[in-house]
């Protein structure tokens, strides 16, 4: 289940354990309104994720874009290792903030 | 080891797959990082099938076939629909800012990261996609 809390000026979306093919389009609904906010300060928390499939990093493009439209900030936080080297791969992790879990 | 399931073209059908993944996994000790790599794999390949391989409401059937023989783990992802061949899709370039890239894209880039070979033969009206990956223990 995601949520989307609002603390200290930022916006922050939690996810769920997976971000997959199935759950994507309820995903990418979900934070649909937090993406659009002007000047947003976004942080997504994936504490709770164990697995993201390349229909979770489609969204991921798809709030960066629209963050830099809106000129806010994002960055992704808590991301389990094997995630991160998922983002890494794909080229995520030179052109956004991605912070890995302690 | 050989294992083998059959899936509908139906997007429900991806959790029938991670768990037949999961099976493999646990039958093979193999570590949780690859686990979850092979599943990852699995999904982009199986949406990839049932999301374009078929007109829209036909009815169909596709085959994943795992084999080991306790150095390399190899899948064969068939079906009978248009001829496709993923591996020929031009590799996205990663040193663009994804948000400046066309979305999405990623799924092929990732399974060919992953696995060690990724072949494509088209053989009596089926794709047989063949990936190859060395498991080490």
């Amino acid at each position: 289940m995601t949520q989307i809390l609002k603390e200290d000026g930022k916006t922050i979306i939690k996810t769920g354990s997976r971000i997959d093919t199935i759950n994507a389009p309820q995903f990418e609904k979900d934070i649909e309104p937090a993406i659009q906010e002007a000047g947003v300060d976004l942080v997504m928390d994936c504490d709770e994720l164990s697995y993201m499939a390349s229909s979770g990093l489609r969204i991921i493009q798809k709030t960066m874009r629209a963050v830099m439209m809106k000129r806010g900030k994002f960055k992704m936080v808590n991301v389990s290792p094997e995630i991160y080297k998922v983002l890494n791969m794909t080229g995520f992790t030179k052109f956004m903030a991605v912070e890995q879990k302690a | 080891m050989r294992k083998e399931i059959r899936i509908k073209n139906q997007v429900e059908e991806l959790d029938r797959v991670a768990r037949f993944i999961e099976e493999i996994g646990e039958e093979l000790g193999l570590d949780m990082e690859l686990q979850m790599n092979l599943n990852l794999v699995m999904e982009e390949m199986v949406s990839n099938v049932i999301f374009y391989a078929y007109p829209k409401k036909a009815d169909a059937t596709i085959e994943l076939m795992a084999e080991s023989d306790g150095k390399e783990l190899t899948f064969v992802l068939s079906d009978q629909g248009r001829a496709f061949d993923p591996t020929l899709k031009e590799d996205t370039d990663m040193n663009v800012n994804p948000a400046e890239r066309e979305l999405g894209g990623m799924g092929i880039f990732i399974v060919k990261n992953i696995m060690n070979q990724v072949t494509y033969q088209r053989l009596e009206g089926k794709n047989l996609l063949t990936m190859k990956k060395e498991i080490v223990n």
